[in-house]
């Protein structure tokens, strides 16, 4: 463990769900470093959000996530110290933007970062971790065009089977519709949804789904997506918060949707990954290891024999 | 050091019963809160003595290796007395059931066994309650128990853990070959079951082994800690199952509370004042790992009587993590328990008896160190011979990662532990008595004793 004393801390990042994260100045080797500050409650003790957060990311050293280097513990503080990030991918997108028309990034640049995160959360799932807040603002770049996944406060591990766990999770716009419906059993397929919404944020530059609250989120979601019914998802009619009276819309068409606010012309192939990510029945979802394995992909698994 | 005993009021730890056993909770308590409230600098003095305990003469370095000392835990000759006395029973016990089990003949004729069932249901169960109501009445007046105690901690206590060679490595490779698939099965219900995860299931099982050996404990962890024995771990376990059972959590958090416990008695001496705010930071650290609601630092104070205050929870629980390192994900038994009734295509019963014996090997300082993989794959094959299946298939082999023959001390083990059930583990034994466990303390326990009785007649 380092001392606190071996960091200078320099300007503010953000703020975390739990924490405020500061830019930091390794003194003793001159690297930057991110430093995460929580504050530490007298009344509960250590928060559940960093014992989870540490704790599980001592064990994903992957390339796609960001890397814990150390924790100082101090009387009324933990600084977590992680590998420093230019930014995150929520503000280079904003940095992109010209004027008041949000424009998607280039396609090739997309499917770079699709893929690392694809690769990132696979990493985690193998390790039988849920990241539960997969967004923009939680994938950082860096100048090299490297993502990696980062804040796993909301993370945490789960056995076989996934036992049932809080469906207060994820950012209402990457909140996935099984979740929305109040279900508590569900599994990888959370995550994967948010991949969906973050791929077409990319692609267009604005967020697809940007409800005010649950029940607008499903509208929207619906809208696009079509109304479950139980033919297209048997046992929908069962979540808690399932309602007869949903609004009956059919699919819509991807491709057409997002084509006006996308940089370059969109392949179906890119619309085929798209739709199975936003799969409304969890279980017909995409896997992170199938989606790395979707054509859309093929010139990078092509170069790695490997996968 | 029996002398000792009496005086400190220690002598009632691992108590037979209810009665005693809350006496001695409450001497624990009470003794503690003399320490602590007693004197003024009590914090931090005895706070050094938790901090600082790695510096006691019997440092915890050499426990690992030096096991030359294992097996007495006191000076003088009584200890081996006792030793020759407890070896004596443990011998009768030996071949009560090395006779029956360990040479693979069932116990009794599983026929007969359903006959008597039916027949004899009611009576059994009037038998039982007086023997076990006799055996309380007894206790109370019995002068002897605290010998029992030292059997408890001088007995032969060597870890125990699951046994290797070349035969059984190729047994586990043969159900490899034969039952693993590399894709998951289009006929099997559970690849269409979000939950079951199955297209990782493989590769997570594999990493939950490595994990269960990176976070094992010491199992001669004790030999270092000059002022706690087994039994007063029993008693602390004792206490952190009924206080788990009020707050309604997770089976995985209590698995998990006392994986912390060892691993951070492993690491860091104890003293008898504090031994209580060790268990009670590990629940609280464990509910926060585990639960989606955890109880709060309130509810703790309570379940601890107020024997310790916040601050000294919260130091303590600061204290463990950075002990720990902030490795906290050790998996637990529960997992590998519904895998391996995978090979009955998740038969209930046998599933929930076996969450009965699973959990009672949390009070046996031999299976400290044991791999939970392990300790749930020996719950499970007792319990399918206590409900009449004896076949371990190869299936079985494959989804528990151990042959029969890996499995079979382990499973005597777990049996000779279900003697004298609500003495051994009271707190365990009550919560499995309730109809909502399906009165599985109460199946195992006539099982016993049909068995024994078929046992004493054909002698």
């Amino acid at each position: 463990m380092s001392s606190s004393s071996q960091f200078k801390q320099l300007e503010k990042l953000g703020n975390g769900t739990y924490a405020t994260v500061y830019k930091g100045l390794n003194k003793t080797t001159g690297v930057y470093v991110a430093l995460k500050e929580v504050k530490l409650d007298s009344e509960e003790g250590t928060p559940s959000t960093a014992i989870r957060e540490i704790s599980l990311m001592k064990e994903l050293k992957h390339d796609n996530i960001v890397r814990l280097y150390d924790v100082i513990h101090t009387e009324n503080k933990l600084t977590l110290v992680f590998e420093y990030m230019d930014k995150d991918l929520k503000k280079y997108m904003d940095s992109r933007t010209t004027g008041n028309s949000p424009q998607g990034l280039e396609l090739s640049l997309v499917k770079y970062f699709q893929w690392q995160l694809f690769e990132g959360i696979s990493f985690c799932h193998e390790n039988k971790i849920l990241h539960r807040d997969l967004k923009p603002q939680n994938l950082l770049i860096n100048n090299k065009g490297q993502l990696k996944l980062g804040d796993f406060g909301l993370a945490r591990a789960f056995g076989i089977p996934v036992n049932t766990f809080s469906s207060e999770v994820v950012t209402l716009w990457y909140r996935a519709p099984d979740v929305l419906m109040g279900s508590r059993s569900y599994s990888t397929s959370i995550d994967m949804w948010s991949c969906g919404c973050i791929l077409a944020e990319m692609l267009t530059g604005k967020p697809l789904f940007p409800g005010t609250n649950d029940e607008e989120q499903l509208k929207l979601i619906f809208d696009m997506m079509g109304t479950p019914t139980e033919s297209t998802w048997p046992t929908v009619t069962t979540l808690p918060k399932y309602n007869s009276n949903f609004s009956i819309q059919v699919p819509k068409d991807l491709k057409k949707l997002l084509q006006p606010f996308t940089k370059e012309q969109l392949d179906d192939i890119v619309i085929d990954l798209l739709n199975g990510l936003l799969q409304l029945n969890p279980s017909m979802r995409l896997s992170a290891k199938q989606a790395l394995h979707h054509p859309w992909f093929s010139e990078y698994y092509q170069q790695q024999p490997h996968q | 050091m029996r002398g000792i005993e009496y005086d400190n009021g220690q002598r009632r730890v691992g108590g037979r019963s209810g009665e005693l056993h809350r006496k001695a909770l409450s001497d624990v308590t009470s003794q503690v809160s003399n320490k602590v409230y007693g004197g003024g600098n009590t914090w931090k003095s005895s706070g050094n003595s938790f901090k600082n305990g790695a510096a006691k003469p019997s440092g915890g370095a050499s426990a690992a290796v030096d096991d030359t000392g294992y097996g007495f835990f006191g000076p003088g000759g009584d200890d081996l007395v006792v030793e020759e006395d407890s070896l004596t029973e443990d011998e009768g016990l030996d071949r009560l059931y090395s006779r029956n089990i360990l040479e693979r003949q069932q116990i009794i004729d599983l026929d007969t066994y359903a006959e008597i069932v039916d027949d004899d249901l009611e009576s059994v169960d009037d038998q039982l309650s007086d023997k076990f109501e006799g055996q309380i009445d007894e206790d109370e007046v019995n002068e002897d128990e605290d010998e029992e105690d030292d059997f408890a901690e001088t007995a032969n206590r060597e870890p125990l853990s699951p046994m290797h060679n070349e035969e059984i490595q190729e047994t586990l490779d043969a159900a490899f070959k034969e039952c693993y698939r590399d894709t998951p099965d289009p006929m099997d219900d559970d690849t269409y079951d979000v939950v079951m995860v199955s297209e990782l299931s493989n590769d997570i099982f594999k990493y939950l082994r490595e994990l269960e050996q990176r976070y094992k404990p010491n199992p001669y962890y004790m030999s270092s800690q000059s002022e706690l024995k087994w039994s007063y771990r029993s008693t602390l376990i004792d206490w952190i199952v009924q206080v788990h059972a009020r707050f309604q959590l997770l089976p995985e958090t209590l698995y998990l509370t006392v994986n912390i416990i060892d691993r951070f008695l492993s690491k860091k001496t104890v003293t008898l004042n504090r031994f209580q705010l060790v268990g009670a930071a590990a629940l609280f650290l464990a509910a926060k790992y585990e639960e989606i609601n955890c109880p709060t630092l309130k509810d703790i104070v309570y379940m601890l009587d107020n024997a310790y205050t916040k601050d000294e929870i919260i130091k303590a629980e600061r204290f463990m993590i950075e002990t720990l390192d902030f490795e906290i994900g050790w998996p637990g038994p529960m997992s590998f328990l519904r895998r391996i009734s995978k090979a009955d295509d998740y038969e209930y019963d046998i599933r929930t008896l076996a969450k009965y014996l699973l959990e009672i090997t949390i009070m046996d300082s031999r299976l400290v160190a044991a791999p939970p993989s392990w300790l749930a794959s020996g719950a499970y094959f007792l319990s399918k011979i206590i409900l009449g299946y004896s076949d371990w298939t190869i299936q079985h082999v494959y989804y528990s990662g151990y042959t029969q023959e890996q499995i079979f001390p382990l499973a005597t083990t777990i049996l000779e532990n279900c003697r004298d059930a609500s003495t051994k583990h009271e707190a365990i034994w009550k919560k499995y008595s309730e109809r909502r466990q399906h009165r599985s303390a109460h199946i195992v326990a006539k099982w016993i004793t049909l068995a024994e009785r078929k046992i004493e007649q054909s002698a």
